[in-house]
């Protein structure tokens, strides 16, 4: 099930805030328990036992870390946490990268050994890298076991971050687990914020992916200069409205049961580096690598040489996160060197550039990365940017690049003014101005977002979800 | 409390025991097949004869289907070069295999447009189309419209 859907607005999401609301307080978590593992069922009905597993083996896990810590007893305590990592990383290995090991084994092996590749476990990225944030904090003694299962279940699998995060650290919702409260406020906004991101994904994404899909389906004899790069800003900006406008759909379910989660994204695409680009994009990944990965290794507090490796391991393993695949890992590896190159080399140059060169660098260097993403091997990632440096034949531009020009011209300009802070702010300041007009034209923008996507999601049958597949 | 840390320890290896369990009854399943799209359809369309059958691209399975190959491991459509006619056989290989629900519905959508078009003049098309067979094999799926439509699904189903 995914919330730009015609069920989950209109029957799921209801029954649940109608259970919610009448249970008493201490029902409440366990309702979202149930309802979470419903709503995971509903799209893996035989995954959801890997995800009871998760809640079981690391709520047990937690328990036996703390008692033996709790005596003194540091050993046993490190063996449980090293097995509850090995555990959790060989299931998200095994289900997302053992196909790619054995496929690869095979190339180089003079014997092929024969395997069966299995289906990804929707969301398993995302939940294990909750669970191992719980255990490694448990284990640093950064929290609280927790010691009520539901509590622990809910956590775990919280319908509204389970399938495509943002990935909560276990630290940050350990009292709003505890204790919390909705007000009329909060609810209102975390709608607010639900709706903007239903907006985002469903008119902005769905219908510039029709662009880029259109265009990755061309020959490549057809696929000239400047069709090629409206094909590639076509998926730079699906993938943005995409994964951001689901993150903030999450953000505003869980603000109407009263979770605060951490904003995902930050207007990544305005970025003057490819360093603030991803202190903007995925925040909730970034610093979880940065928390688990970066900082443990030494950060940059250490030699050149060390600093360098702590960067390429903690972007060798964002790449590989996003799938089992040569053109993921060589995505990561690639921003590994680019931001390597910005530190060492480039940092005083683009201070002294004007902001909007820095800009155009930055997308420019975005843009080809997400090449490498969008296509399914090297291969193809190589031709299609050759199709985009004049390599391929195509030609500089034909009709097709006039055809998608034409028809694709004024929702280029909505994703640009969309994709910078402008709009958002004055839409702010309009809805706090106090006037009372302004908010009835707030309260019509938002009903507005809400029928349109509603009449799309009816009709279309176009309606993707990039981030289903890490 | 040593009592507690026993049955602690137990509640974990028995976790253990059940998920080993979980896996290997996923593995013997059997229902995803590592053969390749292109393996496939070169046995499908060697059972059957293909006449003016001839394969399509990635826009005419967007323009038929409504779905984008790119979405799929895999997909291969052979039309016929007539509009007159409706023999078809399309394979597509999914990427998880919940993206049955999908092909499934867009193929529904199809061969209802098809027999609406064919209804009342083209006995013998409605017929076929009737006729169809789709089938669907863990991540595999083909659906065909064709007059030795058994004979293909029987080489599909030997290929995977």
């Amino acid at each position: 099930m995914i919330f730009s859907s015609v069920f989950f607005i209109f029957v799921f999401l209801p029954i649940v805030l109608l259970v919610y609301f009448l249970v008493p307080r201490k029902l409440k978590n366990l309702v979202i328990l149930l309802f979470s593992l419903v709503f995971y069922a509903w799209g893996e009905p035989v995954y959801i036992v890997l995800m009871l597993f998760s809640i079981l083996y690391n709520y047990v896990a937690g328990i036996e870390i703390d008692y033996h810590r709790s005596r003194g007893m540091d050993g046993r305590a490190r063996f449980t946490f090293w097995m509850a990592v090995a555990v959790n990383l060989g299931i998200l290995g095994f289900f997302k990268y053992y196909g790619f090991l054995l496929e690869n084994l095979n190339a180089i092996l003079p014997a092929e050994i024969p395997f069966r590749a299995l289906s990804l476990p929707i969301g398993i990225s995302f939940y294990t890298f909750q669970t191992l944030s719980y255990v490694i904090d448990v284990y640093l003694d950064k929290v609280e076991v927790q010691r009520n299962i539901i509590s622990f279940g809910t956590y775990i699998s919280m319908f509204p971050q389970l399938i495509a995060g943002p990935i909560v650290r276990y630290a940050d919702v350990e009292a709003q687990l505890k204790n919390r409260r909705v007000t009329l406020a909060r609810f209102g906004d975390g709608t607010a914020w639900f709706l903007r991101g239903l907006g985002k994904k469903v008119l902005l994404a769905n219908n510039i992916g029709m662009a880029y899909d259109a265009i990755a389906a061309l020959p490549s004899g057809q696929l000239s200069v400047l069709t090629a790069w409206i094909g590639c800003a076509a998926y730079t900006f699906q993938i943005y409205f995409d994964f951001s406008g689901y993150s903030d759909m999450a953000i505003g379910l869980g603000k109407m049961f009263g979770f605060e989660f951490m904003k995902n994204f930050q207007y990544p695409y305005t970025s003057a580096s490819i360093t603030e680009f991803w202190r903007r994009w995925h925040i909730s990944l970034g610093s979880w690598f940065r928390e688990y990965v970066y900082i443990p290794l030494g950060g940059n507090r250490v030699s050149t040489a060390k600093h360098i490796r702590n960067i390429m391991v903690v972007w060798m393993l964002t790449g590989l996160w996003h799938g089992a695949a040569w053109n993921f890992i060589f995505w990561g590896l690639y921003y590994g060197v680019l931001l390597l190159i910005e530190k060492y080399a480039l940092k005083n140059i683009l201070d002294r550039l004007p902001a909007f060169v820095c800009r155009i660098y930055t997308m420019f260097f975005v843009m080809i990365g997400w090449v490498f993403f969008f296509s399914p091997g090297m291969g193809s990632a190589l031709r299609y940017l050759g199709a985009m440096f004049g390599i391929g034949g195509g030609g500089f531009l034909n009709g097709t690049t006039v055809y998608y020009f034409r028809n694709y011209f004024l929702l280029f300009i909505v994703l640009i003014l969309c994709s910078g802070s402008y709009i958002y702010k004055k839409f702010l300041q309009i809805s706090f101005g106090g006037k009372r007009e302004h908010k009835v034209l707030v309260l019509t923008a938002y009903l507005l977002i809400f029928l349109l996507s509603a009449a799309y999601l009816v009709n279309a049958t176009y309606n993707p979800f990039l981030y289903f597949r890490f | 409390m040593e009592q507690l840390k026993k049955g602690i320890i137990a509640v974990k290896y028995i976790l253990l025991v059940l998920l080993l369990i979980f896996i290997a009854s996923l593995l013997s399943s059997g229902s995803i097949s590592r053969a390749s799209i292109e393996q496939v359809s070169e046995n499908v369309a060697r059972s059957l004869e293909m006449g003016s059958l001839s394969p399509a691209d990635n826009r005419m399975v967007k323009r038929l289907y409504g779905i984008n190959a790119n979405d799929y491991e895999g997909v291969s459509l052979y039309v016929s070069d007539s509009n007159m006619k409706v023999e078809e056989i399309l394979i597509v290989r999914l990427r998880d295999t919940e993206q049955s629900k999908d092909v499934e519905a867009a193929v529904q959508k199809r061969l209802d447009r098809q027999l609406e078009s064919f209804e009342g003049y083209g006995p013998e098309q409605c017929r076929l189309l009737e006729d169809h067979i789709l089938d669907v094999q863990g991540n595999y799926i083909l659906y065909v419209v064709h007059k030795d439509a058994k004979a293909a699904d029987k080489a599909f189903q030997k290929s995977l």
